[in-house]
């Protein structure tokens, strides 16, 4: 198992990408606690899988792949616990959290009520700007229906919005 | 094609000639569509403002705990993965560097663990001092509206506490006396003030952002996970629900169940089972 890029390079690629991974990781748990563990999960498992990365191509994209994998795993195990819906478990935080005074609140708090499928496409195109490309192979969706996601994953959130953008 | 359909797909491509996905030919019939229709001129114009404020939109950073915790357990890790690059001691260093990971994952979990151990100390402490007349309250008043309005715009959450009809069996059981502000790690919390049977009650409350509930047994009521411990000789309930953590520190009978009367007024009083210690 030998890295093909420096150590130290490796390391320095992935802290310059720690608060994109947790802007992510956020938008997809919507709590602090899971979006911390989320990110220390994606850096294992990144470290462990060094071999793998050559440095070529969007190492960005490669973490956010991770990540939303490991999102995924966590998922599998809320929904199988047999005490806690994992509708249940992951309640808007920031609605509850963010006193809705100014627009950047009105729409982090949009944001966070929106469903998953859109959350998560609207932060990687709008917020981080992956390509559809790289967007699909993220979410492993055809490439064909990232545009009509993200469509409709901004008209929900315009009608979330209605009357508060000037 | 009907002319509102032909526009609902001229308006999903909007998104993709905004992002600069549209190919040419795509690109072309939709600026000739746009420069002739209205309504989708309209919808571009709204989408194009949508996007903007996405892409202005405030990140939300990475702790300083987080970052600190991952750059130690990297430069941990550093020295093994030069012997790992160097291909000498392939075996071995990859065992010590899956064990180095290990201590630093474990050395992050405890610092989780950490944080809601101390938030149960200081809903412990604070009861404490308010059993021994220490803590004064800032707001004194028996009405829930009054001490949930003083809140507004002190802590950076909402916070209703519960109302009861006047007379009813609960506002006989217990009485709120009133509520202060308390400070968690910089950050300040709400902590109410109730008295029940002669017994006080205290509900310390965070975002769950700053804090999340745990130790000691582990009790399933409904959708909601209570944690149950006996600290300092009180009995400290604490979960978490809509966002919010709770601490509910008393000295009533049983484990202090009986101090969820305070908010939880059904005549059926929830079922509570044990899970787990």
């Amino acid at each position: 198992m030998a890295m093909r890029i420096p150590y130290r390079k490796f390391v320095n690629q992935l802290l310059e990408q720690l608060d994109s991974m947790y802007g992510f990781a956020i938008m997809l748990s919507r709590t602090r606690e899971e979006a911390e563990d989320l990110v220390q999960q994606t850096c294992m498992k990144a470290i462990e899988n060094a071999s793998r990365c050559n440095g070529q191509g969007n190492f960005k994209a490669w973490l956010f792949t991770i990540l939303k994998n490991a999102w995924l795993n966590r998922v599998r195990e809320l929904s199988s616990h047999p005490n806690i819906p994992f509708d249940e478990f992951h309640l808007p935080a920031f609605a509850f959290v963010l006193p809705q005074e100014d627009e950047a609140l009105q729409i982090s708090a949009a944001l966070a009520s929106l469903p998953l499928e859109q959350r998560e496409i609207i932060v990687l195109r709008d917020m981080e700007g992956f390509t559809y490309d790289e967007i699909a192979s993220i979410l492993e969706c055809p490439p064909g229906t990232v545009m009509s996601r993200l469509h409709r994953a901004r008209a929900q959130l315009r009608k979330l919005l209605e009357g508060a953008l000037r | 094609v009907k002319p509102e359909a032909a526009c609902a797909d001229y308006q999903i491509q909007v998104t993709g000639y905004l992002d600069g996905e549209l190919p040419a030919p795509a690109k072309s019939q939709l600026e000739n569509h746009l420069a002739s229709c209205e309504t989708c001129r309209q919808y571009w114009l709204q989408e194009k403002v949508i996007l903007e404020r996405l892409r202005h939109h405030p990140r939300i950073a990475a702790s300083t705990d987080l970052r600190s915790g991952i750059e130690a357990r990297f430069s941990i890790a550093a020295p093994m993965a030069t012997m790992l690059r160097s291909r000498i001691f392939i075996p071995a260093s990859a065992l010590i560097l899956l064990v180095a990971i290990g201590i630093a994952s474990w050395a992050m979990h405890d610092a989780r663990a950490d944080r809601t151990s101390q938030f149960t100390k200081l809903a412990v402490e604070t009861h404490l001092r308010r059993v021994n007349h220490q803590l004064p309250l800032e707001v004194i008043s028996s009405s829930p509206e009054i001490v949930s309005n003083w809140f507004s715009g002190k802590i950076n959450f909402h916070l209703e506490l519960p109302r009861h009809p006047k007379d009813s069996l609960y506002t006989e059981k217990y009485a709120l006396e009133g509520a202060r502000l308390v400070d968690f790690n910089g950050e300040y919390g709400a902590g109410v003030s109730y008295r029940m049977e002669d017994q006080l009650i205290t509900l310390v409350v965070f975002p769950s952002t700053a804090v999340m509930p745990g130790g000691g047994d582990r009790v399933v009521s409904g959708k909601l996970i209570f944690h149950l411990q006996d600290q300092k000789g009180f009995h400290v309930i604490t979960w978490a629900d809509h966002g919010l953590t709770y601490a509910l520190v008393s000295n009533l009978e049983e484990r202090g169940q009986q101090s969820c009367m305070v908010c939880h007024h059904q005549n059926s009083e929830p079922r509570l089972s044990l899970l787990s210690r």
